[in-house]
C-alpha cells in the first residue's frame, strides 16, 4: 500500500482509515475509509445526524477518534492537537474575535507564529484585499454584515498558508442571493489558491455546484463518494437518488441482464431496457425487485410509444410555475409523478409524459 | 374599558409612591448620619450649626488613620486573594462536566450563604491553628474568603455569554490553550473581573464581624474601630467616619460601573454606522 501511494506522487490531502467515533454507547461514525485528493473541493453532504460535522471536527482535531487513523498530507495526525495540524477552519457562526478589528482578527494566526509587526500587517491587508474587504479592515466584527464576517473568517484561516481548509456549513446563515455569490467566490478562491477545501453542507445543490468530489453520508457511514456527475447520474442507492435532486421512484423488477444493460418490467407490464449504474452491478440480479428513478427535469412530451421509453399519463393534480419551467404533479397507476414541463396544465387535465430509456436510472430496492 | 383605564392610572400612581417611599426608607438613615457628621456640637444629635470640626478631628487622629491604613491594606490583600480564587472557580464552573457544576457553584457561593458570624467563629479556630489570628494577614484571609463570591458570580455570569467556539477558532489558528485564554477569553472577562474586584474591595473595606473576631487591637479596621468607639463614647466623629466610608464605597463602585457602562456604550454606539 505504501509503495502504491508513493508511486502516485504526492500523498492525498486527507486519508481516513477504519475511522470510528463513539459517544458513550452511541456510534456516530461506523468505520469510514476515505481518501480526499490534494487540491480537490470536497463536500460532505448528508442530513443532520449523519456524522458529517463530527467527521470534520475529527479532521480539524477538535474531536478525538475512538478507532482508526487520520492522515493529512501523508502524516498521521490522529493524536495531534488541533494547533499542530496547520489546518484552516471556517466555523458556521464565523467565530471572529469580537474585541479585535477585522485586520487584527486576520493578524491573529500570524501573531501566534511570531511574525514581525510590519509583515503581519502587510499580509493581513493582502488577504483582506483578496476577500474584497480592504476598506473594512479597521471595523469590528459587530460592525460587519454576515457575508463580510464570513469573508474575514476566510481571510483569517487562509493568511498563514494552510494546505487544507475546512468549512463547517459556512453558507447556512446567509440569505439565498448572498449564498449564490459566496459559492462562486469560494469556488474561485479554491481554484486560485490550489489548496484542498473540505466543505460540510446539508444542501445538495450547494454540494453539486461547488465540488469536485461529493461524499454522501448517512447514519455515520459513507453512502457514496464520487464526482457530482457520478452522484447525480449514477446513484448507487435509493437514499442518494432521493437526496440528490427531486426524483420519482417507481417499483419494477429486472427480467433480463446483458452486461451494463438491464431489461426491467413495471407494474403495468411495460418493459424497457435501461443502463445499470456502475456502483450497483453486483446488487442487481435477474428477478429481483428494483426501483426505477425518473428525474422530473428529464420528462418529455410528444413522443412515440415503443420499447425505448417509459410513458406515464394521468390527470394533473397541481401545477406550479418555477420560472424556467412548470412543475406538474399528476396521478398515475404508479402513484403521484412530478414532471418539469414547458406548458401550463389545468388541474384535472390529462397529461402524457415519457422518459427516454437513456435517462432512466435503475437501483436495487432496499 | 374605562374602568381598566382608571385602574391603570391608580396603579401607576401607587408605583411612583411606593418607589419614593422605598428610596426614602433606604436613604433617610444615611442622610441623617451625613447631616449629623457636620455638627459643631459634642454629641451625636441633629446639628444646630454646621462645621467640619469632626472631619478634621478624625483625619488628624492617629487611631483613625491607623485604622484606615489597616482597612486599606486588608482590603487590597483580600482582593488579591479573592481574585485568583474566584476566577479559578468561575473557570472550573465553566469547564467542569455538567454534573460537577452544581458542586463547584455551591462551594463557591458557600461564603455568601453561611452566616457571617458562624464563618467568623470557624475562621478564628482555623486561623488560630495557623498562628495568624490578630494579624492583618489573618483578617485578609477571612475577608478574601468572604468576598470571593463577588468575583465568582460576576465572572461566571460573564462566561455564560462566552462563545467557546472562539477558543477552538484560536486553537485552529495555531494558538495553545493558554495563549487562547490569554488573548481571547481574558479580554472578554476583564470587565467582569473589574466589577467583581470593586465589589470585593468595598465589601472587605466595610466588613466588621470577621474584623472583630479575627482581628486585634493592632489590626483594627475602620468598621471595627467604629464598633469599639460606639461602645465607649458617642461623638459626631463616628458620623464623619461613616459618611467618608460610604462616600468611598459609592466612588469605587460608581467608578467601576461607569467604566463598564462607557465600554458598553462604545461598543453599542458603533453598531449602526457599520451595519449599512
Amino acid at each position: 500500500m505504501s509503495n502504491a501511494s508513493k508511486d502516485c506522487g504526492s500523498p492525498p490531502a486527507i486519508q481516513i482509515s477504519r475511522l470510528k467515533k463513539c459517544y458513550g454507547a452511541v456510534e456516530v461514525l461506523r468505520g469510514l475509509d476515505l481518501v480526499i485528493p490534494e487540491g480537490s473541493y470536497t463536500t460532505f453532504l448528508g442530513p443532520s445526524g449523519s456524522g458529517k460535522t463530527t467527521l470534520l471536527r475529527i479532521i480539524a482535531g477538535f474531536a478525538s477518534v475512538s478507532e482508526g487513523t487520520v492522515s493529512i498530507s501523508g502524516v498521521d495526525v490522529t493524536d495531534r492537537a488541533a494547533r499542530a495540524r496547520d489546518v484552516g477552519m471556517v466555523f458556521q457562526n464565523y467565530a471572529l474575535f469580537p474585541h479585535l478589528t477585522a485586520r487584527e482578527n486576520v493578524e491573529y494566526p500570524l501573531k501566534v507564529r511570531r511574525l514581525p509587526r510590519e509583515e503581519r500587517r502587510r499580509r493581513a491587508l493582502e488577504y483582506l484585499e483578496r476577500v474584497h474587504l480592504a476598506e473594512w479592515a479597521d471595523r469590528y466584527p459587530r460592525e460587519l454584515s454576515g457575508g463580510q464576517q464570513q469573508r474575514v473568517a476566510l481571510a483569517r484561516s487562509l493568511v498563514y498558508g494552510p494546505k487544507l481548509l475546512l468549512l463547517d456549513e459556512p453558507l447556512s446563515a446567509l440569505d439565498k442571493h448572498l449564498r449564490g455569490q459566496m459559492q462562486d467566490f469560494l469556488k474561485e478562491l479554491q481554484r486560485d489558491l490550489g489548496i484542498t477545501f473540505v466543505h460540510v453542507t446539508h444542501d445538495q445543490s450547494e454540494a453539486l455546484a461547488l465540488s469536485s468530489l461529493v461524499v454522501i453520508m448517512r447514519d455515520g457511514r459513507l453512502e457514496q463518494v464520487g464526482s457530482p456527475e457520478q452522484i447525480y447520474l449514477e446513484p448507487n442507492s435509493r437514499f442518494v437518488a432521493g437526496f440528490i435532486g427531486n426524483s420519482n421512484i417507481v417499483c419494477c423488477s429486472v427480467t433480463a441482464r446483458n452486461g451494463r444493460l438491464a431489461t426491467v418490467k413495471l407494474g403495468d407490464g411495460t418493459e424497457v431496457g435501461v443502463p445499470i449504474p456502475a456502483g450497483v452491478t453486483e446488487r442487481l440480479g435477474v428477478g429481483e425487485k428494483s426501483l426505477l428513478l425518473l428525474r422530473p427535469e428529464k420528462a418529455e412530451t410528444g413522443y412515440r410509444i415503443d420499447t425505448s421509453v417509459v410513458a406515464m399519463s394521468g390527470p394533473v393534480l397541481s401545477t406550479t410555475f418555477m420560472g424556467t419551467h412548470y412543475q406538474v404533479v399528476f396521478s398515475t397507476r404508479h402513484g403521484e409523478i412530478t414532471a418539469h414541463l414547458n406548458n401550463d396544465y389545468a388541474p384535472g387535465q390529462s397529461v402524457d409524459v415519457a422518459w427516454r430509456a437513456g435517462n432512466l436510472i435503475v437501483l436495487p430496492a432496499g | 374599558m374605562r374602568r381598566s383605564f382608571d385602574a391603570e392610572g391608580w396603579r401607576e400612581r401607587f408605583l411612583i409612591l411606593w418607589t419614593i417611599m422605598t428610596i426614602l426608607f433606604l436613604l433617610l438613615p444615611l442622610s441623617v448620619i451625613v447631616i449629623m457628621s457636620f455638627s459643631a456640637g459634642q454629641f451625636l444629635t441633629m446639628p444646630k450649626e454646621l462645621s467640619l470640626r469632626w472631619y478634621q478631628e478624625v483625619l488628624t487622629n492617629g487611631q483613625w488613620r491607623q485604622a484606615a491604613l489597616n482597612s486599606l491594606s486588608i482590603a487590597l490583600l483580600a482582593v488579591s486573594i479573592a481574585l485568583p480564587a474566584g476566577l479559578g472557580l468561575a473557570l472550573a464552573n465553566h469547564y467542569a462536566p455538567p454534573r460537577w457544576r452544581a458542586f463547584v457553584r455551591s462551594a463557591a457561593a458557600g461564603p455568601m450563604i453561611v452566616p457571617v458570624i458562624v464563618l467568623a467563629i470557624a475562621l478564628f479556630f482555623v486561623l488560630a491553628k495557623l498562628g495568624v489570628v490578630g494579624t492583618r494577614f489573618g483578617v485578609a484571609i477571612g475577608h478574601g474568603l468572604l468576598v470571593m463570591p463577588f468575583v465568582f458570580v460576576s465572572v461566571s455570569t460573564a462566561l455564560e455569554y462566552f462563545d467557546d467556539q472562539l477558543i477552538e477558532a484560536a486553537e485552529s489558528l495555531g494558538a495553545s490553550r493558554s495563549y487562547a485564554w490569554r488573548t481571547v477569553l481574558l479580554p472578554f472577562v476583564v470587565p467582569a473581573i473589574v466589577v467583581g474586584a470593586a465589589l470585593a474591595f468595598v465589601n472587605s473595606f466595610d466588613e466588621a464581624v470577621i474584623a472583630i473576631f479575627v482581628g486585634q487591637g493592632g489590626t483594627l479596621t475602620i468598621p471595627s474601630l467604629m464598633w469599639r468607639s460606639i461602645n465607649l463614647e458617642i461623638t459626631p466623629s463616628i458620623a464623619a467616619v461613616a459618611s467618608m466610608v460610604t462616600g468611598i464605597g459609592i466612588l469605587i463602585q460608581g467608578a467601576a460601573f461607569l467604566w463598564l457602562w462607557r465600554r458598553l456604550r462604545v461598543s453599542v454606539k458603533l453598531t449602526p454606522s457599520g451595519a449599512t
